[in-house]
């Protein structure tokens, strides 16, 4: 199934402006709180679903 | 296999060879390319990042590049208070990922509903002044 037929749009590249310069990784995290992704998560028990109200663990 | 709209969590994010722990990521587009004629890449990220701190949150909220997804979550896990955390889609700032380089596990999804207003917000930011920062350390360097 493609993207448009599952709902989700595709990005209109030609509609972004880029920055000249990259960044690197750690200067894009330098000040990053981690977002807190609970252990059952991690573990593979539960699936983190981010919709309209929110997040959510199932 | 990962597709737009997953919820990656990558593992091994690493910075002047150190671990900087593990970040999710959503997949925001899921077709190789080669970025810059010199690095090849699978995948573009957007990061999720949070703010537990009033501070945080001030911060957080004046990034124009920022896409709100939560605020004040209510959750409650193995004992460990995440209450009242506002949460984000940095979405002015595209990672570029070669899944050779990383290590990764699919955690999760954003729903479409979610997904297509990010699109909307991003396809906004050039109006709006901004820029899309690029970063690609993680994709890999094409053989001369």
């Amino acid at each position: 199934m493609d993207n448009a037929a599952s709902g989700y749009r595709k990005l209109d590249f030609s509609k972004l402006k880029f920055a000249d310069e990259p960044l690197k990784t750690e200067e894009a995290l330098k000040q990053v709180t981690p977002f807190p992704v609970p252990q059952e998560v991690i573990d593979g028990k539960k699936q983190m679903i981010i919709d309209s109200e929110g997040i959510h663990y199932v | 296999m990962c597709k737009v709209g997953d919820i990656l969590l990558i593992y091994n994010a690493m910075n002047n060879r150190k671990h900087v722990g593990m970040h999710p990521f959503l997949v925001l587009d899921d077709e190789s390319g080669i970025i810059r004629g010199v690095f090849s890449y699978d995948f573009i990220g957007l990061l999720l990042t949070s703010a537990n701190t009033e501070d945080k949150k001030k911060r957080l909220k004046k990034i124009e590049g920022n896409f709100p997804i939560a605020e004040d979550d209510k959750i409650m896990i193995s004992g460990k208070n995440h209450d009242n955390r506002y949460s984000y889609i940095e979405a002015d700032q595209f990672f570029y990922f070669n899944k050779e380089k990383i290590k990764y596990a699919k955690i999760g999804r954003l729903e479409p509903e979610i997904y297509n207003l990010i699109i909307e917000y991003i396809e906004e930011l050039k109006d709006n002044g901004v820029s899309i920062k690029q970063i690609f350390d993680k994709a890999s360097k094409l053989e001369e």
